[in-house]
């Protein structure tokens, strides 16, 4: 996924940025496209521990709570 | 420089009731002490107007006169200029809201108000908190007053470094991925990220809102519970706030640290950590044994991802916040935020949904390590200053990281976990600039850290030494 995303052409992050009414330069562009491809490789990292099975089985699919959800009371 | 401002916010309260000074020549001597720092440091965007503070100090030493002061009566305090004060404009640090005037306090400032605090000015920041370095392209960068060629750190690099110049006389800042205690790690003060939920945050300019606290930054840690005493405590128009006992902090630093449980985290303590602040840890766990604690160490394995979780949810919460003006204001942001913010528009729901599922093993896996010790040490920052400008580190191991990710990597894990986590200068680098430790305790026990960090700066030096900058004039 890595190697994919390294040669993801840059010119899609401009097309998901008009998806997403960014307004976007050429020079934007530039700047943020080696910045986002590095953010989303290692948010893949994370996706690839978390959907394994050990997780999945162990982490319930809730978004994070406060301390009054769950048994986290103080 | 006036000697009034080299006492701790403890002492002077004491000078205050015993009438040995007033509240108008502690103003009085912290706008000097501003006029005399802050063209070197950029540490405050605005300043109090001088007669009303005066207007305020004169108010604050009748009541003092008359017997009946408040917790904080006369002090003056800084406050992070992400914080809504409808005294003055609150910019966050930003050019889009440079002329905002907010029609109502923060309840961290009703609260500070009601205890008798003397607001002095805003502090300088990272622009909308959303960085860690306080570059600001509007207001200046923050400099570090141990070597004003050097970061401060973010972002309440204003608030860090008006504590540390003496220009107030305790601070507040907001902590998301570690915006408090990365600063006080430079600049050699006391910063506390308290438990979510601890302090209200109405009327704080957002970052990320599941992972933001206001938190308090002072010279020592006596002054740090002194100002969570008064900060603390639930806000039934904040949903994030909790219902819960605020102890009498003050009362529980005496008690010290014996029997107290401290695991040093192992993980921190790795070939990416400078080799001074390695051995200033190790010396800071001797000086806490010598004292009565006892301290062993842990490894806590699921802490690998915590830098990209953080990520995640810092960046899809803030670019949901700013998703309207990052549309329609794009041109007024600073370029490095403007980045983080486009960036954050590209994650998929399902990374944010992933990292928030990953905040649920993180935060299991420091309540396991948490029932077997009461504290938690390691390193605020794994590397000291670096000069302003740099935008890339090369960490002890050679391994070259980007600023912002290499500056939370130990801050990340107890802003995702939720738990308390406090700053406690530990020593100073071969270039004399501070070196932070960090200790995080078990929700909603920040008595315990004060314990700790309390006892520990009765037995070193390091809170008492003051960076040599061009001070006030005082005859």
């Amino acid at each position: 996924m890595e190697d994919s995303l390294a040669n993801l052409p840059e010119s899609a992050v401009s097309v998901i940025c008009e998806v997403a009414a960014i307004r976007m330069t050429q020079r934007r562009c530039d700047t943020l496209a080696p910045y986002a491809l590095a953010c989303l490789a290692s948010a893949r990292k994370l996706v690839e521990q978390m959907s394994s099975e050990t997780y999945l089985e162990v982490v319930p699919m809730t978004v994070f709570g406060g301390w009054s959800q769950g048994n986290l009371k103080p | 420089m006036n000697p009034l401002l080299d006492f701790s916010l403890a002492e002077v309260l004491d000078l205050l009731r015993r009438k040995e000074c007033s509240a108008l020549e502690l103003v009085d001597a912290c706008l000097e002490q501003i006029a005399a720092t802050d063209p070197e440091t950029h540490a405050y965007i605005r300043i109090g107007d001088p007669e009303v503070l005066r207007s305020r100090a004169a108010y604050a030493d009748n009541l003092i006169a008359r017997g009946r002061p408040g917790p904080l009566q006369g002090i003056p305090i800084a406050v992070k200029d992400n914080i809504a004060t409808r005294a003055m404009v609150t910019t966050a640090g930003s050019r889009i809201l440079s002329h905002w005037q907010p029609g109502e306090d923060a309840e961290v400032i009703s609260r500070l108000d009601a205890a008798g605090a003397i607001i002095i000015g805003k502090t300088n920041m990272h622009e909308f908190a959303w960085g860690g370095t306080s570059e600001n392209p509007h207001y200046g960068t923050v400099r570090n007053p141990w070597d004003l060629s050097r970061l401060a750190a973010g972002s309440s690099g204003g608030s860090a470094v008006a504590v540390a110049t003496r220009t107030c006389f305790g601070a507040l800042g907001t902590d998301t991925g570690g915006s408090v205690r990365l600063p006080a790690a430079w600049n050699g003060v006391v910063g506390l990220r308290p438990t979510i939920g601890l302090v209200s945050n109405r009327g704080v300019v957002p970052l990320a809102w599941s992972l933001d606290t206001v938190g308090p930054l002072a010279r020592t840690v006596q002054d740090c519970a002194i100002l969570t005493q008064v900060v603390a405590g639930y806000d039934e128009r904040d949903p994030s706030s909790v219902t819960c006992n605020v102890p009498d902090y003050s009362s529980v630093l005496r008690l010290g640290v014996d029997g107290l449980r401290i695991a040093v985290v192992t993980d921190f303590l790795g070939e990416n950590t400078q080799a001074t602040i390695r051995a200033a840890l190790m010396r800071a766990q001797a000086d806490l044994e010598s004292l009565g604690a006892q301290v062993f160490q842990v490894a806590i394995p699921e802490l690998e991802r915590s830098l990209d979780a953080q990520f995640i949810i810092e960046s899809c919460e803030s670019s949901t916040f700013h998703q309207k003006w990052l549309r329609t204001r794009a041109d007024e942001y600073g370029e490095d935020v403007r980045v983080l913010l486009e960036a954050g528009e590209l994650y998929l729901a399902t990374h944010y949904l992933q990292a928030q599922r990953y905040r649920r093993v993180l935060r299991s896996e420091f309540l396991r390590v948490l029932e077997t010790a009461d504290a938690l040490l390691m390193p605020t920052v794994p590397f000291t200053a670096p000069t302003i400008g740099e935008t890339k580190i090369r960490l002890e191991s050679g391994r070259e990281m980007d600023m912002l990710q290499a500056i939370t990597t130990c801050t990340a894990a107890a802003s995702l976990t939720g738990l308390p986590a406090m700053n406690v200068p530990c020593g100073f680098d071969d270039n004399g600039v501070p070196i932070g430790m960090q200790l995080v305790g078990k929700p909603f026990h920040e008595a315990d850290l004060f314990r700790i960090g309390h006892a520990y700066q009765m037995a070193t030096h390091y809170h008492i030494k003051s960076p040599s900058l061009p001070a006030s004039h005082h005859p």
